[in-house]
């Protein structure tokens, strides 16, 4: 019997088509989201960042749609084996994507005030950052969407670049607030924006493990790619770059 | 009887589902004249645990059910072959009694069928056949200890003397289970036991089947998966005559192995 094969109810099939829509339209927003955020903190934009926060009230909505659709349909249908699964997916991944999209919120929140700033030069590392985790988010939904275990681990793998990418920005960030204490505000900001960014890509990875279990059964086993070292990380005043920096590995 | 030479063969087919069987059902084909109901079963009941067989209408899993206490046996035109042990005795080729057999496996059906006698002469009525109660003190002892452990006494205690016809539905059928129990069977086989019973009562035989799979080990037919899945730990998917999958209850209905079971166990089937 393939997966494909229709229900002989056909209303628990429209069911199930109505979740599987929630949640590529969500993941359609957060992802548009993250990119409008990081655009308007490039393009020094508030009028686009108060946009961004406004739209993060639809994410939310789809949210609570998505929640009592399973809800219902779990209390009526008693879904089993591969419904089952795609049920309780749903639910795990639209939290997710959820978080994701408060994270493009908060940096559109934080654009605002950096606006109010001098320009900042790591911008630059931010927006590729920040392509890698569209990217990311935008992969991680092709996999949901043909529900393809194969793509959802290479996503899972790739979470590692972006931690990577956060920790060489993390050093980056310190080095200039050490130059110039007075771009501590901004920096700080900064370094928000790229936690934010960062834990994006842990919520991507969250949901490619879902998806693997969604399509498999089973739980992806082994220990997540890990890049980000930022925790082990100690920088003394006199030291004065990133070169003189000392890692602590614990 | 089986021989030790036998027995030795029969140990290295290898398809073990479970460490401790109770039953082992191997090569199991079972003809209705010139049709074949069941073909090849390969099948381990284990001890103390609660086995669902689960399938669409006429896949087989009744007339495997009837199998494991003869009760093929009556059916004109019906022919098994293969084997099936219980605890390493062949229960088609050793010489043995089915009714003694049937006192070693008992079963319940999907409508309750007390006789037409009172409630009380339906549970003594098998130990009194059996003669495996010496005095009416043993016999009364028999009776309660019966019909508690069917969760019935509390409810009929002050009535045993009325007929068992008179019950409810589902009393009547926790009285059926009463009488199967009070012989002492090992196995208890169930047919639908619940199909004809409101949700009430199912709980009921849902909860006295948890209890009685300490002393017993039971074998399920059921049309309802939530019953499947609720009852039993392991379930066997029965389909056009065949074991299609088998396995532990949970991992069946959350990951199963073969499309044709998550076709059925999600209705997709057809």
């Amino acid at each position: 019997m393939p997966e494909t094969q229709d229900h002989i109810v056909s209303s628990f099939d429209k069911e199930l088509r109505t979740i599987h829509e929630i949640i590529i339209r969500m993941g359609g927003m957060a992802e548009n989201q993250l990119a409008e955020a990081v655009d308007a903190l490039v393009q020094r934009d508030s009028a686009k960042a108060e946009l961004v926060r406004a739209e993060d009230a639809k994410i939310d909505e789809l949210e609570e749609e998505l929640e009592s659709a399973v809800v219902q349909l779990i209390a009526l249908r008693q879904p089993v084996a591969n419904d089952l699964r795609a049920v309780i997916s749903a639910l795990k991944i639209s939290s997710d994507l959820e978080r994701i999209g408060d994270y493009a919120k908060n940096i559109a929140k934080r654009s605002i005030a950096i606006n109010q700033m001098p320009p900042q030069k790591s911008v630059t590392t931010i927006m590729r950052m920040s392509r890698l985790v569209q990217e990311i988010v935008k992969d991680t939904l092709d996999a949901f969407s043909t529900s393809d275990k194969d793509r959802a681990i290479d996503v899972w793998h790739r979470d590692e670049e972006v931690d990577e990418m956060y920790t060489s920005l993390f050093r980056e960030l310190l080095t200039y607030m050490m130059e110039d204490p007075r771009n501590i505000s901004a920096c700080t900001h900064m370094l928000f924006i790229a936690k934010n960014i960062e834990r994006m890509g842990d919520h991507a990875t969250n949901i490619a493990e879902t998806i693997y279990y969604l399509s498999t059964g089973e739980r992806l086993e082994g220990k997540r790619p890990k890049g980000d070292r930022t925790s082990f990380q100690v920088l003394t005043p006199d030291s004065n770059g990133p070169d003189n920096d000392r890692e602590i590995e614990i | 009887m089986s021989s030790a030479m036998d027995m030795q063969n029969f140990n290295i087919i290898n398809d073990p589902i479970t460490s401790e069987p109770k039953i082992i059902a191997r090569d199991v084909n079972v003809f209705y004249g010139a049709s074949q109901a069941l073909k090849s079963i390969n099948l381990d009941i284990g001890a103390n645990e609660v086995t669902s067989l689960i399938g669409p209408s006429g896949c087989g899993k009744s007339t495997f059910l009837r199998c494991l206490n003869r009760m093929n046996d009556v059916i004109e035109n019906c022919m098994v072959e293969g084997r099936i042990n219980l605890d390493g005795i062949d229960i088609y080729n050793s010489g043995l009694d089915p009714v003694l057999l049937r006192a070693r496996v008992g079963m319940v059906f999907q409508k309750p069928n007390p006789f037409p006698k009172s409630i009380y002469d339906n549970v003594a009525y098998g130990p009194k056949l059996h003669g495996t109660v010496s005095n009416k003190d043993e016999l009364d002892e028999r009776v309660e200890k019966s019909l508690r452990r069917a969760g019935l006494w509390d409810e009929v205690k002050d009535r045993l003397d009325k007929p068992g016809t008179g019950l409810s539905g589902g009393q009547q059928q926790r009285l059926c289970i009463a009488r199967a129990i009070a012989i002492n069977p090992e196995v208890i086989l169930m047919d639908e036991p619940c199909s004809a019973l409101d949700p009430i009562a199912t709980a009921k035989i849902e909860e006295l089947i948890d209890e009685l799979r300490k002393r017993f080990t039971i074998v399920i037919v059921t049309h309802s998966m939530q019953q499947a899945a609720r009852v039993s730990q392991k379930t066997a998917f029965f389909h056009m005559g065949e074991v299609v999958e088998v396995g532990e209850t949970d991992k069946l209905f959350t990951s199963p192995q073969d499309d044709r079971t998550q076709g059925y166990i999600t209705g997709r089937f057809g």
